[in-house]
């Protein structure tokens, strides 16, 4: 059994039409067959809430945007709240010089897991590289 | 007498079985999980806590579901969506 913490990114490929890749394709059909565990800091649900909102009245419904994060919440994703992510968060930041603290979550979840990241952010996929987390680039 | 020891609630089940509360419900109504229902809320038997075997993990009708919703709006929209772009402009506007 292996654990992947999947970034907003690499959600959202699969939720909304994207660039889709072969590999979001196998990754996610390795993820829907298999028994593997997902995780992602509790951010993956307000950042793709605030992304399917912004793009309502552009490329999406409101009815799209509420059916898609009905599905978000459906997806077994353990979400940790404890206070070492949001800590390692702020140390992983001020490691790579970011202004903001998002995608470090992510990277701090990979970590303190020992999960492997998926996303389509390459700038968060330099970051996991130099760090030592496992990562796979879907893009 | 009710009594609730060694019994976990959904979403602490759902946590374990790494699996959504949507589907340790259902594994309840359908007598695939051992549990409790006191009032409205659901309390799972922690002794007898194993996924159903042979479950995926993501249910076929909500990867049906999202597959048809995401078709629908390509065929709309005429494109793809760029993720990481749009990800990047919704952090720098906060």
């Amino acid at each position: 059994m292996a654990r992947f913490c999947i970034d907003a990114s690499a959600v959202l490929a699969w939720l909304i039409p994207a660039q889709r890749t072969r590999v979001i394709e196998e990754t996610w059909t390795r993820l829907i067959r298999g028994e593997d565990l997902i995780s992602a800091p509790p951010l993956l649900y307000a950042e793709c809430t605030s992304v399917l909102r912004e793009q309502v009245g552009e490329t999406l419904t409101h009815e799209d945007a509420l059916a898609t994060v009905e599905d978000l919440f459906s997806l077994p994703v353990d979400a940790p709240t404890e206070r070492r992510l949001y800590t390692r968060a702020l140390e992983l930041a001020e490691r790579f010089q970011r202004r903001k603290a998002y995608d470090m979550q992510y990277l701090a979840v990979a970590e303190l897991h020992g999960a492997e990241l998926l996303t389509l952010d390459r700038g968060l996929f330099d970051a996991a590289s130099q760090l030592g987390v496992p990562v796979r680039l879907l893009a | 007498m009710i009594t609730l020891e060694g019994m976990i609630t959904v979403a602490e089940a759902a946590r374990r079985l790494n699996r959504s509360i949507e589907q340790v419900r259902r594994y309840l109504r359908e007598g695939r999980l051992r549990g409790q229902r006191i009032g409205n809320q659901w309390f799972v038997e922690e002794r007898a806590l194993e996924a159903p075997r042979g479950e995926p993990l993501i249910p076929p009708e909500l990867v049906e579901r999202i597959r048809r919703r995401r078709e629908a709006i390509r065929k709309r929209i005429g494109h793809d969506l760029d993720v990481v772009e749009l990800i990047r402009r919704s952090r720098e506007g906060h």
